[in-house]
């Protein structure tokens, strides 16, 4: 997948922009039929080339404010980095 | 590292990071800015025909919009699963088809919910992840305008977020090589010669995936 303007590729910018899109969607705006496109995108998340997806809200108009933290780290302890990074992940206000 | 809190006021964020120090007191040097604006741009490496401005992002505001119960029970089912079909989201809700269908297009309409995006590991695209911390000496309108300018014609940048605080613009990259920062860093210091006081960057930036709200 070296081909800048591969298929693959295409299909991925096309997610890039609207993950919603059906495989049918998908297959009318860019030719290949829906079997091609189902494809393409189960080889994207199974190389986790697609790690996800996340429903993009605007949090201001719901009255959140969004803190950006930068922090040192300053252990070498990998257990306790771990703990630290788990703790962040499963807090539903941390992002 | 650098990671958000979603606070609804900036004492709820005191008590959220203090918890974390509290917690994990090898957290050091910690600073925080507050994000006003994020912008997300498409990734205009994958079809090499530039690229826009895609989702939105978020704004600080000072109203906020009041959701009801449905509205914020489909809110939350689309964070926890966004790529849910109508069909099931009825279903989950307890909803018809057609009031789930719309209630998205009122919660679309409004710009509460921008989109839905792929999470993209550029890294096995051959493309690393950067973060540039921006301290810029001011940050009125103009210099804003011109900064989102720059970030909307810079191939690698895919975030530009404006901050109050230590720093005043996050930019999120995504570039071939260290070289090609180098040269995008370089490109922003000629732009802006008498506003950058400093830039601070993050390379071999790793994302966590994660992006779980709760409203």
């Amino acid at each position: 997948m070296t081909h800048q303007d591969s298929l693959p590729l295409r299909v991925l910018h096309a997610y890039d922009l609207d993950a919603r899109q059906s495989y049918a969607q998908l297959s009318r705006t860019l030719g290949p039929s829906r079997d091609i496109i189902r494809k393409i995108i189960n080889e994207f998340e199974d190389r986790k080339t697609i790690r996800g997806y996340i429903t993009v809200i605007d949090i201001g108009k719901l009255g959140f404010t969004a803190f950006a933290v930068y922090a040192r780290i300053e252990t070498t302890n990998q257990k306790k980095i771990e703990l630290f990074l788990k703790t962040l992940t499963q807090r539903k206000d941390i992002y | 590292m650098l990671f958000a809190i979603q606070a609804s006021s900036l004492i709820h964020f005191s008590e959220v990071l203090s918890d974390i120090q509290r917690r994990f007191p090898f957290i050091t040097n910690t600073q925080f800015a507050i994000r006003t604006r994020a912008t997300q741009f498409q990734r205009g490496y994958l079809n090499q025909k530039g690229k826009s401005r895609i989702h939105g992002g978020f704004e600080a505001r000072d109203e906020k919009i009041a959701l009801h119960t449905r509205e914020r029970t489909i809110v939350s089912i689309l964070i926890e699963n966004p790529k849910i079909q109508v069909n099931e989201l009825a279903l989950k809700a307890s909803v018809s088809r057609i009031t789930a269908q719309a209630v998205m297009t009122r919660l679309k309409e409004s710009g509460i919910i921008q989109g839905c995006s792929a999470l993209i590991d550029c890294k096995s695209l051959g493309y690393e992840s950067h973060l540039i911390l921006v301290t810029l000496k001011r940050f009125d309108q103009v210099t804003r305008a011109r900064i989102r300018k720059f970030a909307d014609s810079e191939a690698g940048i895919i975030f530009c977020i404006e901050c109050i605080g230590p720093w005043q613009t996050e930019f999120h990259c995504e570039v071939p090589s260290q070289r090609d920062l180098q040269i995008l860093t370089r490109r922003f210091r000629e732009a802006f010669p008498a506003e950058v006081a400093g830039l601070e960057v993050i390379a071999g930036f790793d994302y966590y995936y994660k992006y779980r709200l709760t409203i």
